[in-house]
C-alpha cells in the first residue's frame, strides 16, 4: 500500500509549494491514472513515490517503509519503480543489456545471474534481440520499452510512469499502452500520469490535480462525468464523451461519461437496437440491411 | 561533429577483441613508458612491433589515418618548433632571420612527432578495438588498489561510463542546435575570426546548460535505480584467459628486449 499523509512540498523556502496537503491510499495491483494541467504537481507527487522527493511536510509510507527514513531508500527504489518522460534523460548504459542490467549492478546482484535476467525483462517488453544494440540507435518507443524493461527487472511492485507515450507515434503509442495494460493484468500497480484520458480508459481509477491538490479522485466515469461537468482550463473532456454529449443534444438516449471507443460502440449499438425496436424494424428487416444494427 | 568517431570502438570483427582489456590498457602504459624513452634503435623496433599488432587487430591504415589526421598540424607545430629551436651543429642559418636549422633539432624534430604518432595510435588501438563497456570495468579493477586509500574507484568507473555514453547524445544534440540556427537563417560560416566565434559560442552556451539539465535528470534516473555509495557489481565480470596471459608475455618480453637492446647499447 502506497499512503501520502498531508504532503507537501516546496522546491524552495519562498516559492509556493507544488503539492499541498495531498492524501492519497494506493493499494497493491490497483491501475491508476494520475490527470491534470502543465504544472499541476503531477510529475513532483511521483517523484515521491520512490523517494527522490521527501515531502517538506507530511509523509510518503511505500508497504509501511517511510521516505524520510534514508536506509529505506534502496527497498523503497525496488518496490516502486520509477520511468521518467523522457527516456533520453533515463538511458545510462552504452549498450541495451547494460542499461537494463544497471539496476541490478546496483543492488550487487552476482554477475553471472545478471544476464538470463537482462534477457527476461527485455522478452517481458518484447525487445528480445535488442541487448547489443546502443541506445541512441533505438527509436523513440524502443527507448521507452528499454527504461521500462530497466525497471521491471528489479522486480517492482509498482510502476510508476510519467507520461509515458509523450512523443511516441500511435503505434508507439499502442504498444506501451498494451504494455502497460499487461503488466496490470500480471498484477503490477501501475501509476499512470498523463495529459491524455482517453489512454487511461481501463485504469481501476483516475485522480484529477490542479495547482498541486487533488480534486477529484474516482472510477474513469466518474471523472468523465466530473470533467463533462466544468470548465477545465487545462484538461479535456474524452473526445468519445463529447461526442456522445452531442448525441444526447439531438435527442439520443446515450450516457456521457463515456471514455474508450469501445464503451461508445457499445453504447451507440445498443441505442440503436432499442431505436430499431420501438419503430417496428421485423427482424426479417434487419437481416436486409445487414442482420446487425450497425447497418441501420 | 556529428562524424565524430575519433578513436570510436569500431572494430568488432577485430582478435584483439577477445584480449582482456586489462592486458591492453597495461600493454599502452608499457608502450608509452618505451616510447617516451625510445632511442633511434628501439624507434625501429617499437614502430615494427606496432606495426604488426596493427596487422592483428584489423584495424585499417584508413582508420588509424583517420584518427591521426586531426592531430597532424600539431604535429607539424611540434616537428616546426624542434626544427628551428635547438642548439647543434647548423645544416644551415637565414641570414636576416634568427632562424638555425641544425642536426639535433632535426633529429629531435622527427623523435618528437614519431612519439606523438605513436602514442595516439597506441591509444586509438586501445579504444577501437575494446567495447567502452569493457574499458571501464577494467579501469575500475586496475584502479581497485587505489580503494585503500580512499579513492572511490566504482564511482569514477560509473563516471568515465557516462561521459562516453553521452558522447553520441551531445553529438546528436549538436547538430539539433545547428539545424535549428540554420532554419532560423542563421549562418554558420560567418567570414572572420570574432563573427565564427560569436557563432560557436551561440551553439556551445546552449549545449552546456543543456548537459546540466541532463546531469539533473540523470542523476535522479540513478538514484531511482538504485544507484548509491555501496558494494555493486558488473553486467560482466573480467576473467583472465590462456590467451590474455600468453597476450602478457609477449608483452612483457617485448619490454624486456628493448631494455636488453639499451642495456647492450651502453
Amino acid at each position: 500500500m502506497i499512503t501520502f499523509k498531508d504532503v507537501t512540498y516546496q522546491y524552495g523556502e519562498m516559492t509556493p509549494p507544488v503539492l499541498e496537503g495531498v492524501d492519497l491510499r494506493i493499494p497493491e495491483g490497483q491501475y491508476v491514472a494520475l490527470i491534470g494541467p502543465n504544472g499541476c504537481g503531477k510529475t513532483t507527487l511521483i517523484k515521491h513515490l520512490n523517494a527522490l522527493l521527501i515531502p517538506s511536510r507530511g509523509e510518503v509510507l511505500i508497504n509501511s517503509m517511510n521516505t524520510r527514513d534514508l536506509s529505506c531508500h534502496r527497498d523503497i527504489r525496488c518496490q516502486v519503480g520509477m520511468v521518467f518522460q523522457n527516456p533520453d534523460h533515463q538511458i545510462v548504459g552504452m549498450s541495451v543489456e547494460e542499461d537494463v542490467a544497471f539496476g541490478l549492478e546496483n543492488l550487487a546482484v552476482p554477475s553471472r545471474e545478471i544476464s538470463p535476467l537482462v534477457r527476461n525483462a527485455l522478452s517481458r517488453v518484447g525487445m528480445e534481440g535488442f541487448e547489443k544494440r546502443a541506445p541512441f540507435t533505438l527509436s523513440g518507443g524502443e527507448k521507452r520499452l528499454a527504461s521500462i524493461a530497466g525497471v521491471l527487472i528489479m522486480n517492482p511492485r509498482y510502476l510508476a510512469l510519467d507520461e509515458p507515450t509523450a512523443y511516441l507515434d500511435p503505434a508507439g503509442r499502442r504498444r506501451i499502452l498494451r504494455m502497460i495494460r499487461q503488466l496490470h493484468q500480471e498484477g503490477m500497480g501501475i501509476i499512470h500520469v498523463t495529459h491524455d484520458i482517453g489512454e487511461v480508459a481501463d485504469a481501476d481509477r483516475i485522480i484529477v490535480m490542479e495547482r498541486g491538490v487533488i480534486i477529484m479522485d474516482g472510477t474513469p466515469a466518474e471523472v468523465c462525468s466530473f470533467l463533462m461537468s466544468r470548465d477545465n482550463p487545462g484538461l479535456e473532456a474524452p473526445i468519445m464523451a463529447a461526442l456522445m454529449a452531442k448525441l444526447k443534444e439531438s435527442g439520443w438516449e446515450l450516457p456521457t461519461n463515456i471514455i474508450s471507443v469501445e464503451d461508445a460502440h457499445k453504447e451507440i449499438h445498443s441505442c440503436l437496437t432499442r431505436l430499431a425496436r420501438d419503430n417496428g424494424f421485423a427482424k426479417s428487416h434487419h437481416s436486409q440491411v445487414g442482420g446487425n444494427p450497425d447497418s441501420i | 561533429m556529428q562524424n565524430f568517431h575519433f578513436g570510436q570502438y569500431t572494430a568488432d570483427a577485430s582478435p584483439l577483441r577477445h584480449v582482456d582489456p586489462r592486458v591492453k590498457i597495461l600493454t599502452v602504459v608499457i608502450l608509452s613508458i618505451l616510447i617516451f624513452q625510445a632511442t633511434p634503435g628501439e624507434i625501429v623496433m617499437i614502430s615494427l612491433f606496432m606495426g604488426l599488432v596493427i596487422r592483428i587487430s584489423r584495424v585499417t591504415l584508413k582508420e588509424i589515418g583517420g584518427v591521426l589526421k586531426p592531430i597532424a598540424v600539431f604535429a607539424v607545430l611540434l616537428f616546426l618548433i624542434h626544427l628551428f629551436f635547438s642548439e647543434g651543429r647548423d645544416i644551415f642559418t637565414i641570414p636576416v632571420l634568427p632562424v638555425r636549422i641544425t642536426y639535433e633539432g632535426l633529429e629531435k624534430g622527427f623523435i618528437v612527432v614519431w612519439q606523438f604518432t605513436a602514442l595516439v595510435t597506441a591509444g586509438a588501438l586501445l579504444t577501437m578495438t575494446t567495447p567502452p563497456s569493457t574499458l571501464v570495468a577494467a579501469l575500475e579493477k586496475l584502479l581497485r588498489p587505489m580503494k585503500i586509500v580512499r579513492v572511490p574507484t566504482q564511482d569514477l568507473a560509473v563516471m568515465v561510463s557516462m561521459a562516453l555514453r553521452f558522447v553520441p547524445t551531445f553529438s546528436e544534440e549538436y547538430s539539433r542546435m545547428k539545424t535549428a540556427r540554420l532554419a532560423r537563417g542563421g549562418d554558420l560560416k560567418g567570414k572572420g575570426l570574432s563573427r565564427r566565434l560569436k557563432t560557436a559560442i551561440s551553439i556551445v552556451v546552449p549545449l552546456i546548460l543543456s548537459a546540466f539539465r541532463r546531469a539533473d535528470d540523470l542523476a535522479a534516473a540513478m538514484e531511482a535505480r538504485g544507484y548509491a555509495r555501496g558494494p555493486r557489481t558488473t553486467l560482466r565480470e573480467l576473467r583472465m584467459t590462456g590467451t590474455d596471459f600468453a597476450a602478457l608475455a609477449v608483452m612483457v618480453s617485448f619490454a624486456g628486449l628493448a631494455m636488453m637492446i639499451r642495456f647492450i647499447d651502453f
